[in-house]
């Protein structure tokens, strides 16, 4: 199935000068190299995608490195009943029911498609699979916190989050890039303040050292997250 | 120093059993282990104690102190008792005094695997909410057995290989507050 990124993306993104622009800035931005891109995808898209979420499954996830609440991989989001949202808003639409389950499907499927991922690659300057990535909802409230790692496992190679709600830097929950030494992480070099509708991404190597701050207000971070895979890994 | 009714033989017979019950990781907590005024000059001594932020952020964030030998003197009895509770051939190794505060944790990792063991932890922290984090917890395979922090309580963990130990992140309800333990870790 093809898909057109004018249908997806915003226009900006789009124009030849501002892809060589962002393919030097993700080159030579540090810590690591890594793009944080505001108002990325047309926002009636977003949006609907943010409605669907609202009728998945987040379980609690706690261990030493992380406490928040995920949905399971979003390919096999197929549930046919509604339920209580842990979403605050209420976005539950019974009449687009059939209608919600296609928009995480079809907005999965263009993200793994030839034309974004190939997109993905040019940005990044690596070797992306299409057909292929990890990609699950998150959702981080009072307390909730990802400690310092670097994500790196086999077939991993970017990392990607797609923001769906605000945060201010009275909340928590910001996205910190760690510089690193020696293969250690050293000091947080970069702030990424989660905004809604902004597409941030990173190189995952031995220096992607990163941590979600912890959330400390009545909010909610939502976000999806995963990784693209590089070209020749293993499945 | 030790509480009269962990001394009392039918009681040491009755910790010994639920020491046990629990296959998968046999432990064993006791609450007001010390009495009131030999558990308020400990707590005290090891608040005064030197200690030093110790910080790798892909491993851990925590404050740590030895025991003075004085102190460590004093805890012979807690030591005695535990020979007696458990009458395995257990190493002199000394307590170590941990300090936990706000953004404080440990993480797992291979390099924090430790060998098969006993694990004795003195926990020294009052006035604690229980959302804060800061538990012991020992993970086995997916599973994790959580030691509340409960100031005064006495724990003892038989660390079997699958066993790993690590200390959760103190949340922001901790902020301000010191969550305290002394552990002894005996090779078995």
């Amino acid at each position: 199935m093809a898909f057109n990124l004018s249908d997806w993306l915003h226009a900006s993104y789009l124009e030849s000068a501002t892809v060589k622009k962002l393919w030097q800035q993700f080159q030579h931005n540090l810590p690591f190299p890594y793009l944080e891109l505001p108002h990325f995808f047309l926002p009636e898209k977003i949006v609907e995608v943010l409605k669907a979420l609202a009728q998945e499954e987040f379980t609690l996830k706690e261990a030493d490195l992380f406490k928040f609440r995920q949905t399971a991989d979003l390919i096999s989001s197929k549930h046919t009943v509604m339920r209580n949202s842990p979403l605050k808003a209420n976005f539950c639409d019974t009449k687009g029911h059939a209608r919600t389950l296609s928009v995480l499907q079809e907005f999965r499927n263009f993200l793994c498609s030839e034309e974004f991922v190939s997109y993905l690659s040019t940005l990044t300057n690596t070797s992306l699979k299409p057909g292929e990535i990890d990609m699950s909802a998150t959702i981080y409230e009072d307390t909730d916190f990802l400690l310092c790692h670097d994500d790196q496992l086999e077939s991993r190679k970017i990392a990607y989050f797609l923001y769906l709600s605000d945060v201010d830097t009275s909340d928590g929950g910001w996205l910190n890039l760690f510089s690193s030494e020696d293969g250690r992480p050293t000091e947080a070099g970069k702030m990424i303040l989660p905004k809604f509708n902004t597409f941030s991404f990173f190189l995952v190597s031995e220096k992607s050292f990163h941590s979600v701050e912890e959330v400390v207000s009545d909010t909610q971070r939502i976000a999806i997250s995963g990784w693209f895979r590089g070209k020749g890994s293993d499945d | 120093m030790i509480d009269n009714q962990y001394l009392e033989k039918k009681n040491i017979q009755q910790i010994r059993k639920s020491f046990h019950l629990q296959k998968e990781l046999p432990s064993v907590t006791l609450h007001s282990f010390l009495e009131k005024d030999s558990y308020e000059q400990l707590q005290k001594k090891i608040l005064k104690l030197p200690f030093q932020h110790q910080h790798q952020w892909a491993s851990h964030s925590y404050s740590a102190a030895s025991l003075t030998p004085e102190t460590e003197k004093t805890l012979q009895a807690v030591a005695e008792f535990i020979h007696n509770l458990l009458p395995q051939k257990h190493s002199s190794a000394p307590f170590h005094a941990s300090l936990f505060t706000w953004k404080d944790y440990t993480i797992l990792s291979d390099e924090s695997r430790e060998k098969p063991g006993t694990d004795i932890i003195l926990d020294l922290t009052d006035d604690w909410q229980d959302g804060a984090g800061g538990a012991m917890v020992y993970r086995i395979k997916e599973d994790n057995y959580v030691i509340p922090v409960r100031g005064n309580s006495l724990t003892i963990v038989q660390r079997k290989s699958s066993a790993q130990r690590f200390v959760q992140y103190v949340n922001h309800y901790g902020e301000g507050k010191k969550r305290v333990f002394l552990l002894k870790r005996c090779k078995s």
